[in-house]
């Protein structure tokens, strides 16, 4: 009682709840040219509020001592029917002492008055159902509607970074193998090299990270390409001191250095290079501008592969900033361009 | 008589160890090892007898080519004809092991590689060498080794080499037709295609059959290799300190009309 009483919204929708049943009662009669019995009408009032709460408190009780579905459901049937029956019963008894009218003497044996009054019971019951569970029910499930869109959103922005491809892992693992003999402290440097990469594309926490720690990150997979593609790779950086502390989401750009390495760089039958920039674009808001470039052959950007990494980037980008961020991809006289544009974040 | 092994890898520290690995079979040598598609077909499309190979080591993804599977584009043009090798396939999945069996590939290897499993690939590739009339003839076949000048492939005996030099990226091949790269470190060198030379340096293998002179400049020691003559046309190899005792009684056993300090 006492924790029903402490829900306002509960209560309102308990006294909304209860006018119901003498409305619509009342409104028949009026329908029918009878006038309104004011007793009638208030002892409904009175013996639908009291029914909604003895239910509610029911209710409450039997989950705090957690009981199962079914047994709450019979438990509250119970109540309806027994409770609606003995209104009737309370109806009937007032009727004959007080002369009140408040049940039709026409019916007034014992046995439809009980009948009736287990009906109005479980009329009651739906009543209640509608007025305390369905709002809760509803909150509930939009909730959890909610949780799981989350869900699938974190899910998906996971599933998006991991991307360290496996055919990465295996060919490096194949040039420690070969690195051994030949260059053990070298091999060692790759192992550790690796094991960060893996690290930190599996296991990191936060979405986002600083530039600072990006490109941290993908200078260790370049060096890693550049020792497997020994004096076929290089690469530039070029990272403007004021972007270092911006927040991009962590690995956005890892897919497009491995495609200009992949895609640009290395088709190149003499070696190529790979930049990488960051700089601010000014402007109000300013924004931050990451490019990655190759000199790879890539005339034509629609007819170049990799279209996957891509794919990433745009669905990413599309998740987390919901069009405040662009991507674009340029081709100009043997250089190719992937282009971000992201919403300046610290 | 040993299978002969072209490797076709790009990335160089996996075609050392490869090389390495095949060597260490003691059923193949390795007569050829190209980072690339172009010179591959170079190798492939000799005349047979000129560059015999029996069995040639492809990796699906080539840098330098246009497709991501170059390495079975190669396949798929030489596979048909009669005089092409064996092949077997080295990459890092089995996701084209369906196709490399349509066309024939008789083994496929996944990297990174083992001892053990190389030595299984040779095994099956001599056990179906045996079953098959021979590609080549012991006579025709000479033993040359495969090294390049930029992107033309050059097709040295080994009775031509001079020496290998370590190089910033891999390794030189020197000889009278002049100086080439040659896609292997100096080491995967010795344990291969220069088993029979001489480490005289930390960065020279030489060919003893070469060596036209030993000087001792105080405790420098050199070699002048290259043809009788004019000296300019010869090569000057240095000795390590450590191994000079080693070289000097090597070229003795070997030659006479150096005298022993």
């Amino acid at each position: 009682m006492v924790v029903l009483l402490r829900d306002t919204r509960r209560v309102q929708a308990l006294l909304v709840a209860s006018l119901v049943p003498s409305a619509i009662d009342a409104s028949r009669e009026l329908a029918r040219g009878n006038h309104l019995e004011p007793a009638d009408v208030g002892f409904s009032v009175i013996g639908t509020l009291f029914l909604l709460v003895l239910l509610t408190t029911a209710f409450d009780s039997s989950m705090k001592r957690k009981l199962d579905s079914a047994r709450i459901f019979a438990l509250l049937i119970a109540i309806a029917i027994v409770l609606g029956a003995t209104e009737g019963l309370v109806a009937l008894a007032i009727a004959t002492k007080f002369d009140l009218p408040i049940v039709s003497p026409a019916h007034a044996t014992v046995a439809t008055v009980l009948r009736m009054g287990a009906v109005n019971g479980l009329l009651g019951l739906g009543l209640w159902a509608m007025a305390v569970v369905f709002p809760f029910a509803v909150r509930d499930s939009k909730a959890r509607a909610a949780e799981a869109e989350q869900l699938r959103t974190a899910a998906e922005l996971a599933h998006l970074r991991a991307n360290v491809h496996p055919h990465f892992i295996f060919n490096t693992l194949s040039t420690v193998a070969g690195l051994i003999g030949e260059n053990p402290d070298e091999a060692r440097r790759l192992i550790g090299a690796l094991g960060d990469l893996l690290r930190d594309s599996l296991g990191g926490t936060d979405e986002m990270q600083t530039i600072e720690g990006e490109v941290s990150w993908l200078k260790r997979y370049a060096g890693i390409l550049e020792t497997r593609h020994r004096g076929m790779l290089t690469f530039q950086w070029d990272i403007a001191d004021i972007t270092r502390t911006v927040l991009i989401p962590r690995l956005l750009l890892q897919p497009l250095l491995e495609n200009a390495v992949k895609h640009g760089a290395l088709r190149c039958a003499e070696g190529g290079m790979v930049a990488v920039r960051t700089m601010l674009e000014p402007g109000t808001p300013p924004r931050v501008r990451c490019v990655v470039e190759d000199n790879g052959p890539g005339a034509s950007p629609a007819r170049r592969p990799g279209a996957r990494g891509i794919e990433l980037v745009t669905r990413r980008l599309t998740l987390k900033y919901a069009g405040a961020a662009t991507f674009r991809l340029e081709s100009t006289n043997g250089q190719t361009r992937s282009i971000v544009e992201l919403p300046m974040e610290i | 008589m040993k299978l002969r092994a072209l490797v076709v890898e790009d990335e160089w520290a996996t075609r050392n160890y490869l090389v390495e690995l095949i060597h260490k079979s003691r059923a193949a040598e390795v007569i050829g090892a190209v980072s690339n598609a172009d010179a591959a077909r170079q190798i492939l499309e000799r005349p047979p007898g000129e560059m015999a190979i029996d069995v040639a080591f492809v990796d699906v993804q080539l840098v330098g080519s246009k497709r991501d599977d170059e390495g079975l584009e190669l396949i798929r043009a030489h596979a048909k004809q009669t005089t092409a090798p064996m092949f077997v396939l080295a990459t890092a999945f089995r996701e084209h092991a369906l196709e490399a069996f349509d066309l024939g590939v008789v083994d496929y290897l996944l990297k990174p590689f083992t001892e053990e499993r190389v030595a299984q690939c040779i095994e099956r590739l001599r056990v179906r060498r045996a079953a098959q009339a021979p590609t080549h003839s012991e006579a025709s076949a000479t033993r040359r080794i495969v090294a390049r000048r930029k992107r033309a492939l050059v097709f040295l005996r080994m009775e031509e080499v001079w020496a290998f030099e370590a190089a910033e990226r891999l390794a030189y091949v020197h000889s009278a037709r002049g100086r080439f790269d040659v896609d292997l470190t100096l080491s995967a060198v010795e344990t291969s295609i220069g088993c029979s030379m001489l480490r005289v340096h930390r960065n020279w293998l030489v060919n003893v059959d070469h060596v036209r002179e030993l000087e001792g400049h105080g405790s420098e020691t050199e070699l002048l290799v290259g043809p009788p003559g004019d000296p300019i046309d010869g090569l000057r190899v240095p000795v390590a300190r450590e191994r000079a005792q080693t070289v000097r009684e090597a070229l003795l056993g070997n030659s006479t009309g150096i005298r022993p300090r």
